[in-house]
């Protein structure tokens, strides 16, 4: 009792001290140049990060990826390298008033000058930053970027005790229109708004396809994926029904129930996160549809590749909660589960094909196996695994 | 003594809570009046359910507790047929101009719900009149989100065209017929409160098109909502609100300040070119 006691005390240590106040520089600019598919090149108006006192470096579509841990403070020293005002609201993350990036509550950032947000993060998830000035038309030139909270520095749960993933990948959708690009300083009415460019992470069409966006993997792998939209409408993602897509959180909190589905339906300002159990070769697309909310149309569609393989072998990592007692193994799976839930737990040859599936309870477990001798791999569906030998 | 009254006073404070002890048979008339009316510099058409037959661009709501029967009377004032319904639910019946129909409406679950105009006129135009059911009388809230573009509606109004156009384009975004800032004078929507409160917020979205809502400063939590059943419970920052739904969320805010919620797509948050305007309400929080 004293020694849990004692653990308890350490770990409560441990975590504050984990606890981290991270200081960046960020600069917002309004003379950024993005290349589109099919070769035409926008203009746009973004973030960028910058190493004091060098205003150098780019800024980009969607801005730096921000990426802390739960606990941590971010203290961004935003300076403005453009000639009108702009702010930034830290989009889910309930930050106070005075750090919000409206500029009717808030202090804006004025040309020329720097203003620092403290940022705390709350709570593991999905959240996106954008400018809050004029809004209508600064977040359609593109000043917007993801931010992402981890549960700590490992990476391998989508939020505190959440789910496992062993590989992850993040996709915002966003649009740009072409006139307002052209003419940021006269778009003409705003409520006309029309996108010209349907994006996922500031590329469209076959710049998704030139293998660096891809999604990866094995059966052995669950992949975790966190969907944003800063679009104006609606972004459907479409998944092959073989990667077995669970949808897990939205807005950065766990949701009540599991949803498994293979469509994920993301609304302007809304995130999402999932993770695909594929449990099978897939070579196909994830589908990005973009809905304009108006006309109720389909207006575009992305397409993601996705390549699963039958099996990583080179990427297998221990399991953490389940132990196999005995390898190789004879007739009987002897195997203890740490987990409180049931935990259903499926059974690979070295072909990557399914030969079992079944269940198990907190404790020890006796599963017969009738299998040909060779290489098996247990994948458990909170994606621990387990090599083993059948004589 | 001071004991025997504290628990006297909870035991009736928790019968007044479950409030179908007190359901009752409730009679309420609405008018249904239209007419034309200016937003920032924009002219257009609105047609509303009022509580007399002067015309008031905001709609009228109706309060209930659960397992209450609603005793509607609906006079149309206007000089065209009106058909009305249950939002999400069935048709009452179509009402001619000058003439008035009695409906029975039971009502046995918390929320919030809707009597609207379904005749394409009345329905486009925003006639939606909101409907609460068992929500606490203290810190609530109604924003009944619609968006029209000027010149359909008037063009819808004076009968010139009678399709719903497949290239829409709206220029007025409200909530409660008001549009950013005059949204801010709104007792209705205009959300003050303190920090720990309880506040129920009834979402309606009484519009043409999907209507996402974004909220500064909290997570909400969706405790009701008729179409999107899925996000039942959710917390959420962003709450997407198709066509027709009615919803209510919670809000119990964890900090003070004066917070922006509004719509999303950023298209509705303007007043003619102007922003901010349009569909933006603050929170409003004290310590
Ligand atoms: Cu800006
Ligand atoms: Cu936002």
């Amino acid at each position: 009792m004293i020694r849990v006691s004692l653990l308890t005390l350490l770990i409560t240590a441990f975590t504050s001290f984990g606890q981290v106040n991270h200081t960046i520089w960020m600069q917002s600019r309004m003379n950024g140049s993005l290349e589109m598919d099919g070769g035409a090149i926008t203009q746009f108006w973004g973030y960028g990060l910058y190493t004091p006192p060098d205003l150098g470096g780019k800024i980009l579509i969607p801005g730096p990826l921000l990426r802390y841990n739960e606990g941590d403070t971010l203290i961004v020293n935003m300076y403005n390298n453009s000639p009108e005002h702009h702010t930034i609201h830290w989009h889910g993350l309930d930050v106070d008033m005075e750090n919000d990036g409206v500029p009717t509550t808030s202090a804006p950032v004025l040309t020329d000058s720097m203003r620092t947000y403290k940022v705390p993060c709350k709570k593991s998830g999905t959240y996106n930053y954008h400018c809050h000035v004029m809004t209508s038309l600064h977040l359609a030139m593109g000043m917007y970027g993801l931010f992402i909270i981890d549960p700590d520095d490992t990476r391998t749960r989508i939020y505190t005790n959440g789910p496992r993933y062993t590989k992850d990948y993040n996709w915002l959708a966003s649009e740009l229109n072409q006139n307002w690009s052209d003419n940021p300083l006269s778009p003409g009415l705003l409520s006309l708004y029309e996108p010209t460019y349907l994006m996922v992470n500031g590329k469209s069409g076959s710049q998704l396809h030139l293998g660096d966006d891809d999604v990866t993997g094995s059966i052995t792998d669950s992949i975790a994926i966190r969907m944003a939209n800063m679009g104006y409408g609606l972004v459907r993602y479409i998944f092959p029904a073989d990667a077995h897509n669970k949808i897990y959180m939205s807005d950065g909190r766990p949701l009540p129930n599991i949803i498994e589905s293979d469509t994920v339906e993301v609304y302007s300002g809304e995130r999402f996160t999932s993770i695909l159990y594929p449990d099978t070769e897939i070579n196909d697309s994830v589908i990005v549809e973009y809905y304009d909310l108006r006309k109720k149309q389909l207006v575009g569609t992305n397409t993601i590749p996705i390549h699963i393989t039958p099996l990583g072998i080179d990427e297998l990592t221990e399991s953490n909660s389940l132990t196999l007692l005995g390898n190789p193994v004879d007739d009987i799976l002897i195997l203890h589960s740490d987990n409180l839930d049931k935990v259903d737990v499926k059974l690979f040859n070295y072909l990557g094909k399914e030969v079992l599936s079944f269940n198990l309870n907190t404790g020890i477990s006796y599963i017969p196996i009738s299998i040909t001798p060779g290489s098996y791999i247990l994948v458990s569906e909170k994606g621990e695994r387990i090599n083993f030998i059948k004589l | 003594m001071t004991v025997f009254k504290t628990i006297l006073l909870l035991c009736l404070a928790t019968l007044l809570n479950s409030s179908n002890l007190f359901a009752s048979t409730i009679y309420d008339t609405l008018y249904i009046n239209r007419d034309t009316i200016e937003m920032g510099n924009l002219l257009t058409n609105r047609c509303v359910f009022n509580r007399s037959n002067t015309f008031d661009k905001q709609n009228a709501h109706i309060d209930l507790a659960i397992g209450d029967m609603l005793e509607l009377t609906v006079f149309n004032t206007d000089t065209l047929d009106h058909e009305v319904s249950i939002v999400n639910g069935s048709v009452l019946g179509s009402i001619g101009p000058g003439a008035n129909s009695s409906y029975s409406i039971p009502y046995s679950d918390f929320g919030t719900y809707g009597i609207k105009c379904s005749d394409i006129i009345g329905d486009i135009l925003g006639a939606f009149c909101v409907v609460r059911v068992g929500i606490p009388s203290q810190h609530n809230f109604i924003w009944n989100m619609w968006e029209t573009n000027d010149t359909l509606g008037l063009d819808i109004g004076h009968e010139i065209i009678s399709q719903f156009p497949t290239d829409y384009k709206p220029n007025i975004s409200t909530i409660n017929g008001l549009n950013f800032p005059i949204t801010s004078t709104d007792t209705l929507g205009h959300v003050t409160g303190n920090i720990g409160d309880t506040i129920y917020i009834s979402i309606v979205n009484s519009g043409n098109m999907v209507h996402t809502l974004h909220f500064h400063g909290y997570h909400v939590m969706v405790k009701q909502i008729a179409q999107n059943t899925r996000m039942l419970n959710w917390s959420k920052d962003t709450v997407p609100f198709f066509e027709d739904e009615t919803a209510t969320v919670v809000l119990v805010p964890d900090q003070e300040g004066m917070y922006p919620v509004h719509d999303h797509n950023l298209i509705s948050v303007l007043t003619v070119n102007t922003y901010p305007g349009g569909m933006i309400t603050m929170l409003n929080i004290a310590p």
